[in-house]
């Protein structure tokens, strides 16, 4: 029987607290007050970047992002072979962990390895610096 | 429309080794003390215990990334593939530590396939006073 593009997993975890296929500036830190008890961060500088290769089939997908918001976070980029998909905004005026964002209705138009980056490209106005700190993404197709 | 393995198999993937292997001797203990990821997988001290867990993998050049426990009892790690070693990892250090990570690399899979990734604790260091493994976590990467 041969596989189809439906027949792929429509779930899809990335464990980002090991080593990214690439990144610049993003470095494991241990947080016991975390989901997974720790996050990956990136060092504040802008368009600190970190990538993960995956095979996405063709569909309708959410990405979600679980993530530490705060003053000094910047905003995420999303970007499928770089491409933004979306943002999300990581600025906090108070300090919380484990925040969960989406960026859904995002269109694959056909199933292939695809490099997902997020970037540090911009921060809201109020924000001191444009660090990213996550703690685990998950694609999900929904249609 | 058939795909073809690069475009239906996983270049990234991760492996939870909180769940039960697909076959262990000696390595089933679920233990919630480490830092990063809330726990780890230990196994009994005995030698040459093994874990084994079950992936499709594409032809092409892979790397095993393990996420470990070092202590003063551990022993060295053999990364399997279909019972043929690819590399070692050393998890004795005379502290302990966790959120460890170290990386077998450039592993050439000639074709696609199941293959069994086992982890074996088949020797140790000469400081160390057991073979004991703790892994937190196993990825396995897509490099080319």
């Amino acid at each position: 029987m041969a596989i189809t593009n439906d027949k792929l997993q429509w779930l899809r975890d990335i464990n980002v607290l090991m080593t990214p296929i690439t990144h610049t500036n993003w470095n494991t830190n241990a947080d016991t007050a975390t989901p997974y008890r720790a996050t990956r961060r990136s060092s504040g500088a802008q368009n600190d970047s970190i990538s993960f290769d995956k095979i996405i089939p063709q569909g309708t997908w959410t990405f979600e992002l679980i993530h530490n918001i705060g003053t000094t976070r910047g905003i995420y980029s999303v970007q499928f072979d770089g491409v933004e998909q979306g943002t999300i905004d990581g600025y906090s005026g108070s300090a919380v962990n484990g925040v969960r964002s989406q960026i859904t209705g995002l269109v694959v138009n056909s199933v292939g390895k695809v490099r997902i980056s997020l970037v540090m490209a911009t921060k809201n106005a109020s924000s001191s610096s444009y660090v990213g700190e996550i703690s685990h993404i998950q694609l999900r197709r929904t249609a | 429309m058939a795909l073809t393995a690069d475009q239906a198999i996983d270049w990234t993937q991760d492996l939870d080794v909180f769940e039960q292997a697909i076959a262990n001797t000696n390595w089933d203990t679920v233990s919630g003390l480490s830092a990063i990821m809330g726990g780890h997988k230990e196994s009994s001290g005995a030698q040459n215990a093994s874990i084994g867990f079950d992936v499709i993998l594409a032809a092409g050049t892979w790397s095993v990334e393990l996420m470990y426990l070092r202590n003063s009892d551990n022993g060295i790690i053999s990364v399997q593939l279909d019972g043929v070693e690819q590399g070692t990892v050393n998890s004795y250090s005379s502290s302990a530590s966790a959120g460890n990570r170290s990386t077998v690399s450039s592993i050439s899979v000639a074709q696609t396939a199941k293959y069994r990734l086992s982890l074996v604790m088949a020797t140790k260091h000469a400081s160390s006073s057991g073979y004991t493994g703790e892994i937190q976590h196993v990825q396995l990467r897509r490099t080319a």
